[in-house]
């Protein structure tokens, strides 16, 4: 048996830099003795020896193979290991895994991101690839909701992206602060002001469980149809390629056939949300 | 390469085993609880005898294995040449299941596929049936049809061989002591098969794949799964027994061999059951962190794995009937049971 064929094998990385965004999350920028060449929106297991692996999508731009960047909210086992990692250490990366999003679908049409929390950061790896292909689609909204002001992810980009001609950025928070000056309340407030066709355009959310049932819902009242919607569903995962059973919604594994669905393929099954 | 059916003689049966390849020979045996697999040589060969209780998964996917180590795949376990003798038609087709789950989709299992090449298959028509054997009712039949290297049907002096593979044709053709089968130990053959089918009529009717496969799609979250739930004890007996239930879970460990990597660290999987709570549970602190909370819903999710995924998923039913789930639960609860009352509940 040799070792590529071994798909449990991780390839060894080094955590290069650590950024501290929120006080509950940091992106960790590693660099993988192999390139690992991903599509936006699939994810890979960060292994970390002896305490375990745990499924992540990269935040950055899946045009740097060589230096891929995580970023990653301290909830659990693996993520509080990872939070107390100093630039330097080893570890090891399986994957990439998934299908990742379905960029050859993108031409042409107007796209609406929805993200809650640290579920902005997969999205931020669509946002490069589609700031990259910019002039192949059409209008881009950015919706974004998090808990407190303090917990907006990536917020010295938000500037950056709304100068892009074509692009809308906004956010909301939970609970505000007193100097907060933006939207208050949940995402779902934001999609009230959408300036793309919504019977056209593709939607892309990643959040919480919770945060889909609602976003789908609303989506569904404005006239978006079911097959136009992809969600980064979550769901605990082992193996990653569609053998370990864990991670199934219905006939599908979201490690294989995901983690981003078509919620027209999920949404007969009653356990989704 | 034609198959030509031989008679292998009952006294001649050690000298069939001790003849087939591989370092180890495991052969079904009866022991004081039934019917399980010990290995060659042993005194309680039983190949007219129950199917076994356990399921062969366990040679294709052990409880627990190495599949990797940090940072290298020295001292993996090596996989070995065995045999595998006694397996019934349910044996088999659960093979052909899990080749679906480890051999296809993205990509290959690199353990099963080597433990698949490593074994040599000897089947054994059923004779007689269990009593939660229903295997006729979900499409199967009480004898092999394809998937063995060699087949054994009961005859009165002993068993007619027949080989399935051009491996398991070398291997007859070379025993001197096998003589040919004459029709009249053909014609047995037949008739052991029609009885068995015969005894098999009453579960044969018990349940059916198709209308199941309607009747339970959509009942994810139904309550007519809760009177069940009430009586699962969430030991998890049915999926260790079951042979198409392949679940499990990858853990890190202290390395494979310290003396050979010290300080090291390793993966290992383990067979684990999506009966339990724990299964799906993710971390964090958030509301819904699993998407089965509730028993009734992990019972729904392995019976509806069976009889509504698995035919989307891998083109067969996942449960075979072979009554193993019925006799290992501890609650007394019949799949069958569960499939008509809760498709009928709709």
């Amino acid at each position: 048996m040799t070792l590529h064929a071994n798909p449990y094998e991780p390839i060894a990385a080094r955590l290069a830099e650590v950024v501290d965004e929120t006080p509950t999350i940091k992106t960790f920028i590693f660099t993988p003795d192999e390139p690992i060449p991903f599509v936006s929106g699939q994810f890979v297991q960060l292994c970390l020896p002896g305490i375990g692996e745990a499924p992540f999508t990269p935040s950055s731009s899946p045009r740097e193979p060589n230096r891929i960047e995580i970023t990653i909210l301290r909830t659990g086992a693996v993520t509080e290991a990872l939070h107390r990692l100093e630039p330097g250490a080893e570890l090891g990366i399986r994957g990439p895994l998934g299908k990742g999003y379905p960029v050859d679908e993108l031409e042409g049409k107007d796209i609406l991101v929805v993200g809650g929390g640290v579920g902005l950061a997969p999205l931020r790896a669509l946002l490069y690839h589609l700031f990259h292909i910019r002039d192949q689609v059409g209008k881009i909204e950015i919706k974004y909701g998090a808990r407190s002001p303090e917990e907006l992810l990536f917020r010295r980009q938000y500037g950056q992206w709304s100068v892009l001609p074509g692009v809308r950025f906004s956010a909301t928070v939970d609970v505000p602060h007193p100097q907060w000056t933006g939207r208050t309340g949940v995402v779902t407030v934001l999609l009230d002001d959408i300036q793309l066709d919504l019977k056209s355009c593709l939607v892309f959310s990643c959040g919480p469980g919770v945060m889909f049932k609602f976003v789908v819902q609303k989506l569904l009242e404005l006239g978006a149809r079911p097959e136009q919607i992809y969600l980064s569903m979550n769901r605990r995962m082992s193996c990653g390629i569609g053998k370990c059973g864990r991670c199934n919604i219905g006939p599908y594994y979201l490690c294989k056939d995901g983690p981003d669905m078509n919620y027209a393929k999920i949404m007969g099954y009653a356990d989704v949300f | 390469m034609q198959r030509t059916p031989r008679l292998l003689r009952e006294d001649r049966l050690s000298d069939f085993l001790c003849a087939l390849p591989g370092d180890h020979c495991f052969v079904s045996v009866e022991t004081k609880s039934g019917t399980d697999y010990a290995e060659y040589p042993t005194s309680s060969t039983a190949l007219r005898f129950h199917r076994p209780t356990s399921p062969i998964k366990q040679f294709f996917l052990p409880p627990r294995e190495h599949i990797a180590a940090y940072w290298g795949a020295q001292g993996l376990p090596e996989i070995v040449p065995f045999s595998l003798v006694g397996l019934r038609n349910c044996d088999l087709l659960s093979l052909r299941y899990l080749d679906h789950v480890f051999l296809g989709g993205i990509c290959e299992d690199p353990f099963y596929r080597a433990r698949r090449a490593a074994a040599f298959l000897v089947s054994v028509d059923c004779l007689p049936p269990q009593k939660t054997c229903f295997c006729t009712a979900v499409g199967g039949r009480p004898y092999p049809e394809g998937g063995f290297d060699i087949n054994l049907s009961p005859v009165d002096d002993g068993y007619v061989a027949v080989a399935g593979s051009d491996a398991g044709e070398s291997l007859l053709a070379g025993l001197p002591f096998l003589e040919d089968a004459g029709d009249h130990l053909l014609g047995q053959v037949e008739a052991a098969r029609s009885s068995m089918v015969e005894a098999l009529a009453p579960a044969a009717g018990s349940v059916d794949p198709d209308r199941a496969a309607r009747t339970l799609a959509g009942t994810e979250v139904n309550r007519a799964w809760e009177p069940w739930a009430g009586k699962c004890v969430e030991c998890g007996a049915c999926t260790a027994v079951c042979p198409t239930c392949h679940c499990y879970y990858i853990i890190d460990t202290p390395g494979i061999d310290p003396e050979i990597q010290p300080g090291a660290y390793a993966k290992v999987r383990t067979w684990d059951s999506c009966l339990l709570a724990e299964y799906a549970r993710m971390a964090g602190a958030g509301a819904k962190l699993t998407p089965r909370p509730r028993l009734r819903s992990r019972l729904s999710n392995r019976v509806l794995h069976k009889y509504v995924y698995s035919p989307d998923q891998y083109g067969m039913c996942g449960c075979l009937g072979c009554g193993r789930c019925d006799e290992a639960c501890l609650g007394g609860m019949k799949i069958r049971d569960m499939v008509d009352a809760v498709g009928s509940q709709r």
